[in-house]
């Protein structure tokens, strides 16, 4: 009866239920094409998921019925008894092949009279009326194995009506949000269709576990990009001419240059693990960072990313007395820094940089005269846990996006704000260490401060490195 | 030899690991993954990384025809060990020939043969061994002038460019982790294969005298010492093979007898003849075997691992070199569409639903589509006076709306509402509809299109603009769109 020996699922519906989200949630697909008008799904398009070139099962999105209750009056008038309903559908689509009438019909019955399971698509926030009842018998004259997803679009929960007529033409009701699905609800729903055939439960198991490997594999491999960039942050400084005749702008407009290619090596970062999790698709809306105190020192930054001024002190990566010149520098020092600081800096004249600076910066006599200016590294304490802070942010955010999903990532610090407020005031966490035992909390501190001392890192901190960042994805599981 | 190829893999890895990083992700994760499970065919998965990683760098070797960097690298590494041979043999030769010269007139001083053959390698051997264990680095490297090999090293790269790249731009970079460096380790293996050479070398020119001369040996010392005392110490020295060999063990006797003063010019004893003392050839011969030769065999191997373990470290710490295994290893996962999507180009440039002037009230026949039910309220809201209800779309059949059609023609008002969901889609059977009514009505009696929306919400922009394209296609003048 099947021409598909593998689990093979279409996806069908009315027109903008949510088909092609689903099925770009599943197969992590973020090209394809999502669309608040309907008709953008035209033709068939299938995703084979593909291990080492062997297919484990496919999904087929179709475009939505158009005339139902067309094809459902030539079906019955084309029937004579209900066990002829199947053959009447084969009939339908091999009369209507080239029937521009009935184009997304036949497109979408196809797969299914081939073999496919069919899985019926409603939003579960718009309620249930009579137009559906068309399509749904014409699913149920296929005979194929089905299963009716209730997909939530909007606000409004119509769940319940819908359950009554659902119930009447399929067995297996289930919902998924297609945009805001947990990874591990997107692995059970896949491995759910082997409900609708025994056969497939080996191939879909093998699947959700690759899944998951792979999952883990990414997280790793994100985690090693990410030290790495943390590395090369930390270690980064720019050698620069200066002439006698430097003004103070040149010499602002350097560490301008500094900062920005700072801030493109965490860009760069950025779009290498957006790739890793196949999010080519993704813009994003990142705050730069920036050396400001804004960014170091303010209480927003600090109370995500970095440690407060009492961490740095209390965890000994400052000693007390540096700590209350800190306090110096976050206010109003650092400006001066930033400002008209370095030109003070390259005159030699400014006192109070002594070993609190936030960027190292000094001039070096050149063998053939002249001098030139080295900026960085950045020397400040905060600086690997803010950079750290910033790209865990990144990350839990990519982990967490279907590719259904079509609006902007936005990561700002407002929103960020936000969501810190919301986890102290669910469940009193704070910095995302605070998620760590105490053992790793220690090791994260030393990893950071090897880093920030320019020290190689081991194997085993490496190790240790992943893990602490695994910690911090959503439904990462041993 | 495999350890011979591990600085070219190294060196290979590194520059594969540079080009990759301007292609693609997924060309990369393909390659890479044919060529880890072309390798798990070869039963080599349990393998460790680094066996995986050289497999990998030979795979994409194999695919070009140029020798590559590290191939030359290799190449030089090889000449530089033949060279090591070769100078060490000679140098060994060359030096024991020397300390052996006896042209009849004085025996051979044994104790300077055996400070010069052997005490001054074992001595740097010791020192070697001593500054390891208390990881003097610093000093070691210091000290590697002394190192021939060293100096051969830097005459070869005088001589071959891509040897002087590579101690350039490689192996001094991997001094910065604080480690004992690439560079002193292989100085310190090569500097094995020097001495083994030279110890063979020196065995070879004692062979060679001991044939073609008569060697007499003799002690002598200005200190008072006891005949006994020296016996016992050369004794000593050949603890080690005294049950295996005793011919080549100098019994009290021998010693005494060897003794000679310069004053005298002759031999202290009466009665031996030279050809007994030159038995001692044995003696140093098994010297320089047991103090010289084997101590060094065994620091090669020692100093090979130490090598190997040390570029084995060197490859694995090469940023990418976990991705590349990562790629070996992870099963190459695709799930995305096998064809491209084929859109249809949704008009953008809308024919645009003429408005309607609201204030003006209008009474209609009012179709109710799918069962969507409007108010008396919701209509007069926007000007419309319902004459009459009829239902179409939904569970009717579609004779059952040839019926609704018919009857909305026939009856006069001043147009035609038809209230619909807004929230679900415009389908084609609507679309079918519409044209089907204004067939049988005349072509400007309105027919109003009422958006209907979800309870206590508004139409949202959105479905408006959902609809409008969709009724616009329609391409009707008097054709028109309005929200509940
Ligand atoms: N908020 C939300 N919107 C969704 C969800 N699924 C689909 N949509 C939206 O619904 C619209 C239609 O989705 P699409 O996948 O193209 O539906 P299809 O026509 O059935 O393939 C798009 O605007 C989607 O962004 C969901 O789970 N949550
Ligand atoms: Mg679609």
């Amino acid at each position: 009866m099947s021409e598909f020996e593998l689990p093979s699922l279409a996806i069908v519906g009315h027109p903008n239920k949510g088909k092609s989200s689903i099925v770009s949630t599943l197969s992590q697909d973020g090209s394809v094409g999502i669309s608040p008008v309907s008709g953008t799904t035209v033709v068939n398009r299938s995703f084979p998921m593909r291990v080492d070139g062997t297919t484990l099962y496919q999904l087929i999105d179709t475009p939505g019925f158009q005339r139902s209750r067309s094809a459902m009056d030539w079906m019955q008038q084309h029937s004579t008894s209900a066990s002829d309903h199947r053959q009447t559908v084969i009939n339908f689509v091999e009369q209507h092949k080239e029937d521009p009438r009935f184009e997304a019909e036949c497109q979408l019955l196809e797969p299914i009279l081939k073999g496919a399971g069919i899985l019926y698509v409603i939003d579960g926030s718009t309620p249930y009326g009579p137009e559906y009842d068309a399509e749904m018998e014409i699913l149920r004259w296929t005979g194929q194995p089905s299963m009716a997803l209730i997909n939530q679009i909007g606000e409004a929960e119509y769940f319940d009506q819908w359950q009554q007529p659902l119930a009447q033409y399929f067995k297996i009701v289930r919902t998924f949000d297609a945009q805001q699905a947990s990874f591990e609800r997107q692995v059970q729903l896949l491995t759910g269709f082997s409900e609708l055939a025994d056969s497939w439960r080996d191939p879909l198991q093998k699947a959700a576990s690759i899944l998951r490997q792979q999952r883990k594999n990414r997280i790793i491999q994100a985690s090693d990009s990410i030290i790495e960039t943390l590395i090369s942050m930390s270690n980064y400084s720019q050698r620069i001419p200066v002439r006698e005749s430097s003004t103070e702008s040149e010499q602002d407009r350097l560490t301008l240059q500094f900062q920005k290619s700072l801030v493109a090596m965490e860009a760069a970062n950025r779009v290498e693990i957006e790739q890793l999790f196949q999010h080519h698709q993704l813009e994003r809306s990142d705050t730069e960072f920036s050396l400001t105190e804004d960014d170091l020192f303010s209480e927003n930054t600090w109370s995500v990313f970095g440690l407060t001024r009492d961490q740095l002190v209390t965890t000994g990566i400052v000693g007390g007395a540096a700590g209350g010149s800190l306090m110096d520098i976050g206010s109003g020092g650092l400006t001066l820094f930033l400002g008209s600081g370095l030109g003070a800096l390259v005159g030699g004249a400014s006192a109070w940089f002594g070993s609190q600076q936030m960027i190292k910066t000094k001039i070096l006599g050149l063998p053939l005269g002249g001098s030139e200016l080295v900026i960085g590294p950045v020397v400040n304490p905060n600086f690997q846990w803010v950079v750290l802070g910033r790209a865990i942010n990144h990350l839990q955010h990519i982990c967490r996006r279907t590719h259904a999903r079509r609006d902007t990532l936005i990561l700002g610090n407002d929103e960020l704000s936000v969501s810190i407020e919301q986890a102290t005031e669910s469940s009193g966490e704070q910095h995302f260490s605070d998620k760590l035992e105490k053992d790793e909390k220690n090791s994260l501190r030393s990893i950071l401060n090897r880093i920030a001392n320019q020290k190689a890192l081991t194997e085993s901190d490496r190790q240790k490195f992943s893990r602490i960042i695994s910690r911090q994805i959503p439904g990462w599981y041993e | 030899m495999q350890k011979l190829s591990l600085l070219g893999d190294l060196i290979d890895i590194k520059e594969q690991i540079d080009l990759d990083r301007d292609i693609d992700r997924a060309t990369l994760r393909k390659r890479d993954r044919e060529i880890g499970l072309s390798e798990d065919g070869k039963n080599n998965s349990a393998k460790s990384k680094i066996v995986r990683l050289r497999s990998w760098i030979n795979q994409i070797r194999s695919s070009t025809e140029t020798s590559s960097k590290g191939q030359k690298v290799d190449k030089s590494m090889r000449s530089i060990i033949v060279v090591c041979w070769l100078v060490g043999a000679v140098s060994g030769y060359l030096l024991a020939s020397s300390v052996l010269a006896y042209d009849g007139s004085q025996p051979v001083n044994l104790l300077i043969a055996l400070l010069v053959l052997i005490g001054v390698q074992t001595l740097a051997l010791l020192l070697l061994c001593v500054l390891l264990m208390f990881n003097q680095t610093k000093i070691l490297e210091a000290l590697a002038v002394l190192n021939p090999a060293n100096l051969i090293m830097h005459l070869i790269s005088k001589i071959q460019p891509t040897w002087k790249e590579a101690i350039e731009k490689y192996f001094s970079r991997f001094k910065s982790s604080g480690e004992f460096g690439l560079l002193p380790q292989m100085t310190t293996y090569l500097a094995q294969h020097f001495a083994i050479a030279l110890n063979i070398g020196m065995l070879a020119s004692l062979f060679y005298l001991v044939t073609v001369s008569d060697l007499a040996f003799g002690w002598n010392t200005t200190l008072n010492i006891q005949n006994e005392t020296v016996s016992q110490f050369l004794q000593g020295i050949a603890t080690p093979w005294q049950a295996v060999l005793p011919a080549a063990v100098p019994d009290d006797s021998l010693v005494e007898a060897s003794r000679y003063y310069r004053l005298q010019s002759k031999l202290h004893s009466e009665g031996w003849e030279a050809r007994e003392l030159g038995t001692w050839w044995l003696f140093l011969a098994m010297c320089i075997v047991v103090y010289g030769f084997l101590p060094r065999l065994s620091a090669l191997v020692i100093a090979g691992i130490h090598y190997d373990k040390c570029v084995t470290r060197a490859t694995l710490s090469l940023t990418g070199s976990s991705q590349v295994l990562a790629r070996m290893s992870d099963p190459l996962v695709s799930a995305d569409a096998q064809s491209p999507e084929v859109s249809v180009p949704v008009s953008v440039t809308r024919p645009g639903l003429p408005g309607r002037q609201a204030a003006r009230k209008i009474e209609c026949v009012l179709v109710e589509w799918s069962g969507c039910e409007a108010t008396d309220k919701a209509l007069t809201k926007v000007g419309i006076v319902p004459h009459s209800r009829l239902q179409a779309g939904g569970r009717q059949t579609l004779s059952e709306d040839k019926v609704t059609i018919k009857a909305t023609s026939q009856i006069q008002a001043e147009g035609i509402a038809i209230s619909i969901k807004a929230w679900e889609p415009p389908m084609l059977e609507f679309i079918d509809f519409i044209t089907l009514l204004r067939k049988s009505v005349s072509a400007n009696l309105p027919i109003i299109v009422l958006l209907k929306p979800l309870p206590d919400q508004t139409v949202s922009t959105t479905q408006i603009e959902t609809w409008e394209t969709a009724l616009g296609a329609v391409s009707d003048s008097a054709l028109y769109l309005e929200s509940l």
